[in-house]
């Protein structure tokens, strides 16, 4: 049994360094081009179905994007800019909803539920134990 | 006869064969009647053939080009590649409807002629679903929605095939897709059956268990085959967006997985039966729902491709599923009861629990989000999208607790795990976990979730190999080599240690979806013939970009050379930009130089003139395993699959 569990920890040692020099292997540059990426696919093309800027090939899209890249220079903040097409385009052009109003909803409703339901489901549980037990 | 009215009358000729089967198996069940029983189900078997035949005509009309048939004229065109004409019959609405068709039939004789002799009773009313639910396609093909329409003057050239889908994976994801969604009702329909004659216990629950296990697997190669066809491309916003269809064809898989998790339970345990009737119940309804969104459902999708205005037709057959479904489970749900209860936390009864409910609240989750911007209309009046970025924050955590429930599930034992057997099975799974996360909070700079994710990741693989590495040490006699022990193991219990294969072939997805989620690299720019960017440790240059014309299609290819930080050339790679002029439409195929660290991903967004051009490039770490993951997923299932000779379990 000792063979055996120094086999073990041998392969689990080998296994997860692999797995942390292959993470460790890829390029890591965080750099400014990536904001304006990001934003992007934050704009859905008004055009197009269930596209954002990111991808959808419009010319709408790309003035868009054209738009966005001069906001940047101007030194605008994400937030500025978002709220720039919203105000024209209204909520939907935003990929996902605001956290305000009735749309705070979507984000809490679910959370609300699948903790409620995970302690229902517990107590429910330890109710059928202690009952089986006496 | 022209082959359209032969291909009609072939769909006339299996709705009256689909009546047949099903009054016949009913009036057969209340007198008694063997020969009718009988004649019934060769009625169903009789489907099988008409269909083939059917199908075959429309496909031949395809093969040559016969454009007096709307749906062919739709749908192709001299100019196209011959080979997709194969494949075009289910490229929109009518022909996808016989399609499926033609998959139910397939499956619904596979499931009879292989039916075990213990569901012998039941087969009647299996039958009757199975029919029933064939008799919905064939009436609606018949009457709304005939892929055998003609024209009175036949035109001379087609329209061709949407460009988007003259892919490889036109071959492989829609026709798998489809066939997933549509074979739920095989086990949904064995399940009613055994709902019907009061038998839902243990037996035939192999049976259940093989054809879930089937269409499941089914629907998870075409989900993941979907996901590197959109990869592959621009506009389906990457491997998965969130896209409602997309979501209606993930949440019947993740009901399904639920219910392959669970059924086990109920063979072990008796147990979770209620549970898992629930399950395919939802299953299939889901699947239904998938069908009335993909056909003309309210919301907006990128991939719409068999878009109809039956939207309706497919939502009242929704409701109709799951109003018989809510009043079969009312009617006997105090027959269906369970032997035991869970016993203890510590269980692995209780793991496969917490297996299902996570499913189910992903499953809520991202059914929420398809269904939000509908609710906001109608309590706030405001228009809302719902995109990619509510699914991964909601959805990601209970992903992550999924997998975590995975990585302990396998170390409990059923009823109770004992205080040593818990400390000697999680010692060195839980401490790798610790150790990886704080080894990677060192190495990586990333949001500590993504540490947290692959020291689950760590979680999950090690105890995996410990119970195969231990489970050989077992089967070990002196002299006998750990290797054949192993390949040993997996034969003698194909059942679990497939399950095991096809976990490892999730962590390989899941791998790869960290990658891109919390490691990608992405720029935007414009470059000239001749100019270099750098990015990651590649330096890319534009060297050339060559324009051809066709009869159908403008193509542009881009084409770059890759080095590296020291100037040694990689490879060369080209991605197109092809017009369609006909449907206004262009279709961008990205260049893509892939290897298990990372891959170089270059998307010709846009060509300005002769030497100028937009792209998007970017390194998309880790993604080249969860491609690995699809052959190792049906290993897995395939292992877990194969029959025993002569011997049960």
């Amino acid at each position: 049994m000792s063979k055996l569990k120094s086999d073990l920890l041998k392969i689990l040692i080998l296994s997860s360094i692999f797995l942390i020099v292959l993470i460790s292997c890829i390029s890591d540059n965080t750099d400014n081009n990536n904001r304006e990426y990001n934003l992007y696919s934050q704009i859905m093309c008004p055009v197009c179905d269930g596209q954002t800027i990111a991808e959808s090939q419009a010319s709408i899209s790309n003035d868009m994007k054209k738009m966005i890249t001069t906001q940047i220079s101007e030194g605008k903040t994400d937030d500025q800019i978002l709220y720039y097409f919203k105000e024209r385009y209204g909520q939907e052009i935003i990929s996902s909803p605001s956290y305000s109003g009735f749309n705070i909803t979507v984000w809490i409703a679910p959370i609300l539920i699948i903790i409620g339901s995970l302690l229902l489901l517990i107590y429910s549980l330890r109710k059928n134990m202690n009952k089986a037990k006496s | 006869m022209t082959i359209s009215s032969l291909g009609f009358t072939l769909l006339i000729l299996t709705m009256n064969l689909c009546v047949y089967s099903i009054l016949g198996s009913l009036i057969g069940i209340k007198i008694s009647s063997k020969a009718l029983l009988k004649s019934a189900k060769n009625a169903s078997y009789c489907n099988l053939i008409t269909l083939v035949f059917s199908a075959s005509c429309l496909v031949y009309a395809f093969i040559t080009r016969d454009f007096s048939i709307k749906y062919v004229f739709n749908h192709s065109s001299l100019s196209m590649d011959p080979i997709y004409t194969w494949v075009a019959m289910y490229a929109g609405n009518e022909g996808s409807l016989l399609y499926i068709a033609l998959v139910i039939s397939i499956s619904s004789f596979l499931t009879l002629f292989f039916i075990p002799s213990e569901l012998n009773e039941a087969e009647p009313y299996i039958i009757s679903i199975l029919s029933g639910f064939l008799l919905f396609f064939v009436t609606v093909m018949i009457f709304l929605a005939n892929p055998f329409d003609t024209f009175q003057n036949i035109p001379k050239d087609g329209r061709g095939i949407n460009p988007l889908l003259a892919h490889p994976g036109m071959f492989s994801h829609p026709p798998l897709l489809m066939a997933g969604l549509a074979t739920i009702v095989v086990p949904f329909s064995l399940i009613l059956g055994m709902i019907f004659t009061g038998k839902f216990r243990n037996d035939g629950l192999d049976y259940i268990r093989t054809t879930s296990l089937l269409v499941w697997s089914i629907l998870g190669i075409g989900l993941l085959l979907g996901s590197w066809w959109a990869y592959t491309i621009l506009g389906w916003g990457g491997y998965w967006a969130w896209d409602p269809i997309e979501n209606v064809g993930l949440m019947p898989w993740l009901i399904m997985t639920a219910f392959i998790h669970s059924i086990i339970v109920q063979r072990r345990r008796g147990m979770f039966r209620v549970w898992n009737v629930i399950l395919i119940f939802l299953a299939f309804v889901l699947a239904q729902f998938g069908m009335f969104i993909n056909r003309g459902g309210p919301v907006v999708s990128v991939h719409s491709f068999a878009a109809s205005t039956l939207g309706y037709i497919f939502l009242g057959f929704m409701l109709f599923s799951a109003l018989f479904c809510l009043i079969i489970f009312i009617l006997n749900n105090h027959k269906i009861k369970s032997d035991n209860n869970v016993k203890s936390f510590l269980s692995r009864e209780s793991a496969f629990l917490m297996n299902n409910f996570f499913l189910v609240a992903i499953t809520f989750v991202t059914l929420w989000g398809l269904i939000f911007p509908l609710i906001s209309e109608l309590f706030a009046n405001e228009t809302v999208t719902v995109g990619a970025p509510y699914y991964n924050s909601v959805n990601g955590p209970v992903l992550l607790a999924l997998l975590f429930v995975m990585g302990i599930g396998p170390n409990l034992s059923w009823r109770n795990t004992s205080k040593e057997n818990l400390i000697s099975n999680l010692l060195i799974p839980i401490s790798l976990l610790f150790v990886s996360f704080i080894l990677l909070l060192f190495f990586s700079a990333r949001p500590i979730i993504s540490s947290l994710s692959i020291s689950v990741i760590v979680l999950v693989l090690s105890t995996i190999l410990i119970e195969w590495i231990r489970a050989s040490y077992k089967l070990t006699k002196a002299g006998t080599p750990w290797h054949i022990s192993f390949i040993k193991l997996i034969i003698n219990n194909r059942k679990k240690y497939g399950g095991y294969i096809v976990h490892i072939s999730i962590l390989l997805v899941a791998i790869g979806v960290i990658g891109i989620n919390f490691y990608q690299i992405k720029v935007d720019k414009v470059l000239s013939v001749g100019e270099k960017i750098e990015i990651g440790n590649y330096k890319i240059e534009l060297i050339e970009i060559n324009e051809n014309e066709y009869n159908d299609r403008r193509e542009k290819i881009a084409t770059f050379l890759i080095k590296d930080n020291r100037n040694k050339v990689i490879t060369t790679m080209s991605g197109n930009n092809t017009f369609y002029p006909s449907f206004n439409m262009a279709s961008i195929r990205a260049a893509i130089n892939s290897n298990p660290i990372e891959d170089l991903y270059i998307i010709p967004s846009d060509f300005i003139n002769e030497s100028k051009m937009k792209l998007i490039v970017s390194i998309n770490p880790l993604v080249w395993w969860m491609w690995v993951g699809g052959p190792v997923f049906v290993l897995g299932t395939l292992i877990s699959l194969w029959p025993y000779k002569n011997r049960n379990d």
